[in-house]
């Protein structure tokens, strides 16, 4: 391969990870004010009776609600759910609700998926990986002096 | 997202009947829409860090935005000798995730579509992330489409590669 080709794809794919890069912190610099408050803000600023956005596993159940427990920082956060939506201990769940005091929260809306049917997406989305992975390698091979993909000939 | 067998399956669906007209869908085309079809879920790699307790969903979150997959697929295409081919099948391989992601139930907002420019959100409702139904559907139907262009092979009608 030309070194002038090999210079020009190694600009483009600089100024494709700066905009990139660019991207990720706009979002990580605004995303709060265009969605719900997430953990990570409630632990920040605990916006007390404004609707939040929160995922989680389901800890325990009672009547009337359950215990969702919040593992995706470093801090674990429990929360106390009010909803007669019924669940199961171990079952992922996402909701959305008003944040009250001490991490009680009333949901208004609630997507549940169970533990089994979270492990089963994650297997058939391996198998399909795997599947990906042999089809590309079949048709397209990498050639390590022209650093580029190139097709195999059928 | 829909589970990878239906992103997967959808994109081949796509390419298969596309291919009925123009000769550019061939197999090792069909490979790279298929792969650009899994790129907005790069985004995942946010579960391993997540594991030992980095929360980096809101840092990465452009990546499972399109104009983010569309930067990634520039970059990848850079891997290719024609890189305008490479680009346009793999950026239509992130158009259908994003289709199809669409579809999906969500509790809070939707899809940023037009992110930067935009912050408005869409989603459509229909189903769940892990609804296996759907997986179920999709892949009958890639069958169906299999079927169909065997038996129009075997008339001569299409190419049978693939």
């Amino acid at each position: 391969m030309e070194i002038s080709s090999r210079k020009k794809r190694l600009v483009t794919a600089t100024i494709l990870l700066a905009l990139l890069a660019g991207l990720c912190l706009y979002y990580q610099e605004n995303y709060e004010a265009h969605q719900y408050p997430d953990t990570t803000v409630i632990l920040k600023s605990y916006p007390v009776g404004e609707t939040v956005s929160v995922s989680g596993k389901v800890a325990s159940t009672s009547t009337g609600g359950f215990k969702l427990q919040d593992t995706s920082t470093r801090e674990k956060v429990t929360y106390t759910i009010s909803s007669s939506y019924p669940v199961f201990p171990g079952d992922n769940v996402r909701l959305s609700g008003v944040l009250g005091p001490d991490y009680q929260i009333t949901a208004s809306r609630v997507l549940v998926t169970p533990q089994w049917s979270y492990e089963f997406l994650l297997l058939r989305s391996l198998l399909a990986f795997l599947f990906l992975a042999w089809l590309f390698n079949r048709y397209w091979h990498f050639d390590r002096e022209k650093m580029e993909f190139q097709r195999r000939k059928h | 997202m829909p589970d990878w067998i239906t992103h997967i399956a959808a994109a081949w669906i796509l390419c298969r009947v596309l291919r009925f007209r123009y000769k550019s869908f061939d197999p090792e085309n069909t490979v790279l829409v298929m792969a650009g079809a899994l790129i907005p879920d790069l985004v995942k790699f946010a579960i391993l860090s997540q594991a030992v307790g980095w929360n980096i969903w809101n840092s990465i979150q452009p990546v499972h935005l399109p104009l983010g997959s569309f930067i990634i697929a520039g970059l990848a295409s850079l891997l290719f000798h024609d890189r305008k081919t490479a680009f346009l099948m793999l950026g239509l391989g992130v158009s259908t995730h994003y289709i199809l992601d669409l579809t999906l139930k969500n509790v809070g907002t939707g899809i940023y579509l037009l992110y930067p420019f935009y912050w408005g959100s869409w989603q459509l409702g229909w189903t769940t992330s892990d609804d296996y139904h759907v997986t179920i559907a999709v892949v009958m139907l890639a069958i169906l489409v299999y079927l169909v262009s065997r038996f129009l092979e075997k008339r001569g009608t299409i190419s049978s590669r693939f």
